[in-house]
């Protein structure tokens, strides 16, 4: 497979301000990234360099081989770099109506045919004349993916596209998006807030914080044995606990003793405590927590899930109560089996 | 919260009734005194400049106690202001007194029946001095209508010298009059037509026309733009000419047609007249009377309009300005027959002079 | 949410009307109208017509040109600079069009103080040195023509069309422009800014050339043969009937034009935020560089030198200029007659300060009076649906002032109207007779910005439409109702040709006696009288930048306080 994008220790600051460093990875043809992270943590920023909307601090850029960008300069302009953004807040343009939308993009690459081909394959040939105004969110989100497409990009960038719509809707515009990306085998970083969008669309994820890159690796092993808090927070994979590895290879934490993997190293760390680790137990192990609040999850088998946040000196967990009734205040034994990875980064 | 509405209303309809009042009683009164309800007034429409009218209004109110409440036109703007507000308000006159504007607006008005005659024994002390045939008018302090020449163009030996020198092609595009359907070049040219004869007239209007006369905003325009160098000479006023003069500009008066057998320059004066149906009669003669005499021609000489005095005692006193000449040609008008002729003189601008 | 009773409405708008239309109905039919004079007198309007359109058109053309680089490099540019240039854009939309006309012809008319040096400078001078033969020279008069109208008016209105362009430009998020980029590079980035920003340019274009379609002063002043001149001819033999009659064929153009400029950029504010999904982003597109600020300022330069630049220049020259008369024949010039400017301020402020303080009242009270008047007929109207019935009142706009001041004379001195003709008041309805339908507009799109949303949430909170009004419309539409009052209160203050026909004698206003005072003043009088007219353009806005300064800087303390 070729190579489409490759990203060299990437930087970008606003002044003083730092938003972006050292992100390096690079994507085959045909690939599919997820960028998550909290609010503020780089992920648009990075799309915008990837684009050539603006000229990184440090670092390099090469799309299909050819470099596209290196610190403080843009050497390939955005609209040479076959690549097509879909922007939060979707950028569509003001006065044209659905097909012209797409029709704009299409010029040069198939035009109006191309267009209502493209309004065929988003569901929306019975709105071709629809004013912006006169369109619901759903389909304006789908009018956006068109453009996008229309402009038979070599690297399609997409940026919370979904933000706004509902789950069923989300859904609904995942499974349109994973069809047309593998009939047409475009290479797609996705920047998302949702896990499900990754869990759906991508094969690889970063996740990233505070600029930096804490995660980067392909997506079912980021998920099976996530190294980093970032990770852990992105996919809620669990909750992290603080504690310390003793030399035996277990851990003492606020919840009691805990079995830690074999290679976990002694001191002070950062334990992933996956959903189904903590228990109630009836009495003898186990430490004394209070309970705080009550959450229900979506049923399992037929049960409603009902889950216990509790709190034992300052730090809190998730319980699933199975079979017991309890009430906020309530006095209970909780205890961890299994095995905790250890992570880096910090509780936040 | 919930009782901030009826605030708001309340303070807008405080605001509403505040304004009101503010509206009927706006501004302070043009006097240091404030209003007396129980002070005489008179009611003055001027449309003699303010800064010529304000010392004798002011001299008046000092001497008789008599309020002047009075409104101020500029003499651009004669025949389209306060002249036609005194015949929009025929039915229920406003207005005591009407000073300024030109006998011919004068003549329209009396004509119309917005003026009243002045007092007899008035009307006899006014002996020769310009009025009207039934006293409805009164003229006083005239002016010059005179070349204003730019004495960086004309040595003293070469500038121009009469009304005809407008048409002499030499000085084609460098002359200029006031707009001869406004104000007092309305006058004048109603003037020449009823001293030249019609044919003569409009020939010299072609003649003008051909020479591309600028038509200006006014005499006080003409004067500016003579004296900024963009106009070589014009008509204007001697009231304008000598402001122009006294500020250092380049520029000269010459009394055009002063020779033995040309028409001689025409004599503009300020007329007063009483509006009929005024609503203070009494206050208004008393004004008149004060405009009326030697005196006020007096101060009218030495003050900014430097004018002439033509009432029968300013005469024999020669009151005048020392830089005007006694021995003045002055075009012989007759100015009922012109005020007769003006609409044959209007269609005549307007055909030849601006091709309508 | 309830609708206010249509009854209520109309009776409002009918009002409007009634102040608006009512003088020059009282002109048309209450002196005696003959339609065969009428007739007669439309013979030979075809002339002052082409010269009020071509003067609009003109002007229309150069505020687009002046306007749109200026509004597109400033809003790119730093706070700084932006800020700076916005002022001083704002203080162009105050200076009487009249002063920016006398300015042009004493610096580039014939004999113009900078346009016959650079014309020596650039060879065309006369060849003889001979010093008449060089006091003769003088460039033509190009001055004196409907271009130059055009210059003057669409340099005094260029804002117009800058705010327009500025505003769009300001509420469209710029991922826009990028997508287009993206999509086919600077071609789509210019075509997609052209559907986002020509609009709401020929909109603004639109309202400054029905503003200058009913221009009397400057077409005067240089010359021009409008339909405005040709009314006061009429005037003069006193038809005022048919010369109230020559104004209608202005009357349906500016009632289209403003009206067409008006829903062009309504439509084009609906356009622009159709686009946004959501909470709307900060993406302002990136600042210039050093170049770009370089154009940009001199953008500015070039856009504010016709109405700002050229006047103060003239402003100066006139005043520095001034020399005590060493003539034989100087009289005994009492009230202004002094050498120098400060001097000749102090003489017209002695004589004039009455008027002026009279007039900041007035004006005051006027422009308060149509804010007010405006705002309640705005919202009624768009309640219930009958917004664009406003645009009728556009008319208003057409009317030459003295038709409307010989209008209010016929129509109020008479009977029961005599009180109100003997006032101030009869002063307050001559402005808002003309100035009137400006407050409508400016107060109609001011409310149109605000969202609908906030209104609807504000009620779910329990609020009533009066406190719904005052607490959320009314402070969010409060920029636009600000420029609203201002602009009225300039208007009203500069207003002549109807002023000095109706102001109540003994209660003179400071427009007619700043004009009485330029027909026939020396230089230092005129420079003068111009700055007392233009310090009293600029007090509130004095005022009002003040007010904010001192909440910038009590406000943080006061909090820091509590």
């Amino acid at each position: 497979m070729s190579e489409v994008l490759r990203v060299g220790s990437l930087s970008k600051a606003f002044g003083d301000a730092k938003v972006l460093e050292g992100v390096s990875f690079a994507l085959e043809h045909g690939e599919r990234l997820a960028v998550l992270g909290r609010s503020g943590s780089g992920k648009t920023t990075l799309l915008r360099l990837i684009a050539g909307l603006e000229p990184p601090t440090e670092g390099d850029i090469a799309i299909a081989g050819k470099p596209s960008s290196r610190a403080g300069q843009v050497l390939i302009p955005p609209e040479r770099r076959e690549v097509a953004l879909v922007f939060q807040g979707l950028a569509l343009f003001p006065n044209l109506r659905a097909l012209d939308q797409i029709a704009f993009a299409a010029r040069g690459r198939g035009g109006v045919e191309q267009a209502r081909s493209l309004l065929d394959r988003v569901g929306l040939r019975h709105r071709a004349d629809a004013r912006l105004d006169e369109l619901s969110g759903g389909e304006r989100q789908r009018i956006a993916l068109a453009r996008a497409l229309a402009q038979k990009p070599r690297l399609l960038l997409m940026d919370e596209p979904f933000a706004s719509l509902d789950d069923e809707k989300r859904a609904e515009m995942r499974d349109l998006l994973r069809s047309l990306l593998e009939s047409t085998e475009t290479t797609l970083i996705l920047v998302t807030h949702s896990r499900d969008d990754a869990f759906d669309l991508a094969h690889r994820a970063i996740v990233l914080e505070h600029g930096r890159p804490m995660a980067d690796d392909e997506l079912e092993t980021l998920l099976i044995r996530p190294r980093h808090a970032a990770a852990v927070r992105a996919f809620g994979l669990g909750e992290l606990v603080p504690g310390v590895v003793t030399a035996r290879g277990d851990a003492e934490t606020a919840f009691g003793r805990v079995r830690t993997t074999p290679e976990t190293k002694p001191g002070p760390a950062v334990l992933l405590v996956r959903p189904g680790q903590p228990h109630l137990v009836v009495d003898g192990d186990g430490v004394e927590a209070e309970v705080l609040s009550l959450e229900l999850r979506p049923p399992e088998q037929g049960e409603v899930r009902r889950v216990a946040v509790v709190r034992v000196a300052g730090n809190t967990l998730r319980v699933f109560a199975r079979e017991r009734t309890l009430s906020v205040g309530e006095r209970v034994r909780v205890q961890i089996t299994g095995e905790c990875d250890p992570v880096r980064g910090d509780l936040l | 919260m919930a009782r901030r509405a009826p605030i708001v209303v309340g303070s807008i309809a405080v605001l509403v009734l505040v304004l009101t009042v503010a509206i009927f009683q706006a501004g302070c009164s043009s006097s240091p005194e404030p209003a007396d309800p129980a002070r005489p007034t008179v009611v003055l429409y001027s449309v003699t400049d303010r800064e010529t009218s304000q010392e004798l209004i002011d001299r008046f109110e000092d001497e008789t106690g008599i309020r002047v409440e009075a409104k101020f036109d500029t003499e651009a703007a004669k025949a389209v202001g306060l002249v036609q507000a005194i015949r929009q308000e025929k039915a229920n006159p406003r207005c005591d007194v009407l000073w300024g504007g030109g006998s011919f607006f004068h003549a329209m008005l009396a004509d119309d029946g917005c003026l009243a005659p002045a007092p007899a024994d008035l009307i006899k002390a006014h002996g020769t001095a310009p009025q009207d045939t039934q006293g409805r008018w009164l003229g006083f302090a005239a002016a010059y209508r005179v070349l204003i020449v730019n004495t960086d163009v004309f040595g003293p030996q070469t500038r121009p010298r009469s009304y005809r020198d407008l048409t002499d092609p030499r000085y084609k595009g460098h002359v200029g009059i006031a707009n001869p359907l406004f104000g007092g070049m309305a006058a004048h040219v109603a003037a020449l037509f009823q001293v030249l004869g019609p044919e003569r007239a409009r020939r010299w209007l072609s003649d003008l026309k051909a020479n591309d006369c600028a038509l200006c905003g006014g005499m006080a325009d003409v004067t500016k733009r003579v004296a900024s160098g963009e106009l070589w000479f014009g008509i204007t006023s001697t009231i304008d000419a000598h402001v122009a003069v006294d500020d250092g500009k380049p520029v000269a008066i010459v009394f055009p047609d002063q020779e033995p057998g040309e028409i001689g320059c025409m004599e503009g004066f300020s007329s007063v007249a009483l509006v009929a149906g005024g609503p203070h009669p009494k206050e208004a003669e008393r004004f008149l009377r004060f405009l009326m005499s030697t005196k006020t021609e007096e101060i009218l000489a030495a003050g900014p309009a430097q004018t002439v005095g033509l009432l029968p005692e300013s005469v024999a006193r020669d009151v005048r300005p020392p830089w005007i000449p006694s021995q003045i040609q002055v075009m012989d008008v007759d100015w009922a027959g012109a005020a007769k002729i003006y609409p044959e003189s209007t269609k005549a601008i307007k055909e030849i002079l601006l091709g309508r | 949410m309830r609708t206010p009773p249509r009854s209520l409405v109309a009776a409002a708008i009918l009002l409007a009307f009634a102040v608006v239309l009512s003088p020059i109905l009282a002109a048309l039919f209450g002196t005696g109208l003959q339609a065969r004079e009428v007739a007669a007198a439309f013979d030979g309007i075809a002339g002052p017509l082409g010269g009020s359109a071509n003067s609009a058109l003109a002007s229309a053309l150069v505020a687009l040109i002046l306007g749109v680089p200026f509004a597109l490099l400033v809003e790119r540019s730093r706070a700084g600079l932006r800020r700076v240039s916005w002022t001083l854009g704002l203080l162009v939309l105050m200076m009487p069009p009249y002063i920016v006309s006398e300015a042009a012809v004493v610096l580039l008319g014939p004999a113009g103080k900078i346009a016959r040096p650079a014309a020596t400078l650039l060879g065309f001078g006369p060849r003889s040195t001979d010093p008449i033969a060089v006091a003769r020279f003088t460039i033509p008069g190009f001055v004196y023509s409907w271009p130059a109208v055009g210059v003057v008016m669409g340099g005094c209105l260029f804002p117009v069309v800058a705010l327009a362009v500025a505003s769009a430009y300001r509420r469209t998020d710029h991922r826009v422009f990028e997508s287009a980029r993206l999509a086919q590079g600077m071609r789509g980035v210019y075509r997609i800014g052209a559907c986002v920003l020509v609009p709401p340019a020929l909109g603004a274009a639109l309202l400054v050339f029905a503003l200058t379609l009913t221009e009397f002063a400057v077409p005067q002043l240089l010359r021009v043969r409008t339909v405005g001149e040709a009314a006061y001819e009429r005037i003069q033999e006193g038809d005022v009937a048919v010369a109230a009659a020559l104004s209608l064929p202005l009357v349906p153009v500016v009632v289209a034009a403003g009206a067409l400029g008006a829903f062009i950029l309504m439509r084009s504010r609906v356009a622009s935020l159709a686009g946004l999904e959501g909470e709307v982003p900060k993406f302002t597109g990136q600042r210039l560089g050093r170049m770009g600020h370089l154009a940009a300022g001199l953008a500015t330069l070039l856009a504010i030198t016709p109405a700002l630049i050229l006047p103060c220049v003239s402003l100066g020259w006139l005043a520095a200029t001034a020399r005590m008369s060493q003539s034989a024949m100087r009289g005994r010039h009492k009230l202004l007659r002094t050498s120098g400017i400060l001097n000749s301020f102090r003489g017209a402020w002695e004589l004039a300060h009455d008027d002026a303080i009279r007039t900041v009242l007035l004006a005051a009270i006027a422009a308060t009076l149509a804010t007010l008047f405006a705002i309640a007929l705005a919202r009624l109207a768009s309640r219930v649906g009958w917004g664009p019935l406003l645009g009728v009142l556009g008319a208003g706009v057409a009317v030459p002032a003295p038709i409307v001041g010989l209008g209010l004379i016929t129509l109020w001195n008479r009977g029961a109207g005599a009180a109100v003709y003997q006032s101030s008041a009869i002063v307050l309805l001559a402005w808002l007779a003309r100035f009137f339908p400006v407050a409508v507009f400016l107060a109609q799109g001011a409310l149109a910005r605000v969202p609908q949303e906030l209104e609807n949430a504000a009620a779910l909170a329990g609020r009533g439409p009066v406190e719904r009004f005052v607490a959320v419309v009314l402070p969010n539409a409060a920029p636009g109702l600000v420029a609203a009052w201002l602009a009225i209160y300039v208007l009203s203050a500069t207003e002549y040709g109807a002023t000095v026909l109706i102001s109540p004698p003994g209660k003179p206003l400071l427009a007619p006696s700043v004009m009485n005072f330029m027909r026939r003043g020396q230089d230092p009088e005129i420079a003068a009288c111009q700055i007392l007219l233009l310090g009293v353009i600029a007090l509130p806005l004095a005022l009002i930048a003040l007010a904010l300064v001192l909440r910038s800087r009590i406000g943080p303390v006061a909090k820091g306080s509590s």
